[in-house]
């Protein structure tokens, strides 16, 4: 049955099978909540993640005719999810993609005790402290943690050296650390 | 070893520390407890990255997911017809149309007792009469599609 189809059946449908809006509209339903978040995980807008998820998608259903079907689809999908935050964060903030020029992540906001009563939650804490992170340490982040990729397959997915992979992991992980030392009352090292 | 590297316990929690330099940390963790406490940090820290974060989608989604499919499906269907214009169906039917026409001018199997009664021992001279017009008559067509007509199918 279609609904319960797998990747592979569904690319097929889109690709070639009758009734492909059906097709279109399942895969969209599978996927489409994965390719928002990653969207919305590299921009500061949910304005901008909808534009990119929307020009992800059309770029996935265009390019399928292409698309070798006993391949997985996933990995496919996130490459060109990867690449229309990348395109876009290129265009928006082009200073980012040089390492010398690269800001460094905003300073979480400590001064206030009482907005450190405010945010008790760690995890909300630290969500924050993502988000203030520049665009590319985000995007950089999340292959790392939430796609669970090596350095090497995020330096190959981005097209990034490798060097530069570790560089803005290492700064993201960093300001996140201080973070979560202010929340904790760890002592701050200069790590 | 570097004591208190935070880029060499980074890359041990992201398991991208070589067999030898992994060896090395681990036998210096065992006598560093500054070194212990911060990877316990870092533990800390990657557990929490490592929580699933979904974003539910905006309600315009709805109405962007509508069009991105009749988009796709749309720029699907122009691409469709091949380089001639033709559907699949249409130019196999083009392709077959001079065989199944050639058929037509054959006998069918009620027909063959009334050749027999009528021409006797005629009968395989009739035959070969019969496919001597079909393949003029075929010859003649082909060469009128070659004139005017599309390229459809090869006669040799």
């Amino acid at each position: 049955m279609l609904l319960e189809a797998d990747d592979h059946e569904l690319v097929l449908q889109c690709k070639e099978g009758d009734g492909r809006e059906d097709a279109f509209r399942l895969l969209l339903a599978k996927y489409e909540g994965y390719v928002y978040s990653l969207c919305h995980r590299s921009t500061d807008r949910r304005e901008d993640a909808l534009e990119l998820a929307q020009d992800t998608w059309l770029r996935v259903f265009a390019g399928l005719s292409g698309f070798q079907v006993n391949r997985p689809f996933k990995p496919w999908l996130r490459k060109i999810t990867i690449n229309v935050c990348l395109n876009f964060l290129r265009r928006a903030h082009p200073e980012i993609l040089s390492l010398e020029n690269c800001p460094a992540p905003a300073a979480p906001e400590w001064d206030d005790p009482a907005t450190l009563v405010q945010w008790t939650e760690t995890s909300r804490l630290l969500r924050e402290a993502v988000e203030r992170l520049p665009p590319l340490h985000r995007l950089i982040l999340t292959l790392r943690h939430a796609e669970e990729m090596t350095y090497e397959q995020i330096a190959d997915v981005t097209g990034f050296p490798l060097s530069m992979v570790k560089t803005y992991l290492f700064r993201a992980r960093r300001s996140l650390r201080r973070t979560l030392a202010g929340a904790y009352g760890w002592e701050v090292t200069n790590g | 070893m570097n004591c208190g590297n935070p880029e060499v316990l980074q890359a041990y929690l992201d398991g991208e520390l070589p067999a030898d330099e992994r060896g090395e940390l681990e036998g210096h963790l065992s006598g560093c407890l500054t070194c212990r406490r911060e990877l316990a940090h870092l533990k800390l820290l990657w557990l929490e990255l490592g929580q699933e974060r979904e974003f539910s989608l905006p309600p315009e989604w709805a109405y962007l997911r509508q069009q991105i499919v009749a988009k796709s499906a749309a720029d699907r269907s122009a691409k469709a017809p091949d380089q001639t214009g033709l559907g699949f169906w249409e130019s196999q039917r083009l392709a077959w149309q001079d065989l199944s026409l050639a058929t037509a001018y054959l006998p069918g199997s009620a027909e063959i007792g009334n050749l027999v009664k009528a021409a006797g021992r005629r009968l395989p001279g009739l035959f070969l009469d019969l496919a001597g017009t079909t393949l003029r008559r075929l010859s003649r067509r082909h060469q009128t599609d070659r004139k005017g007509g599309p390229a459809r199918w090869s006669w040799r």
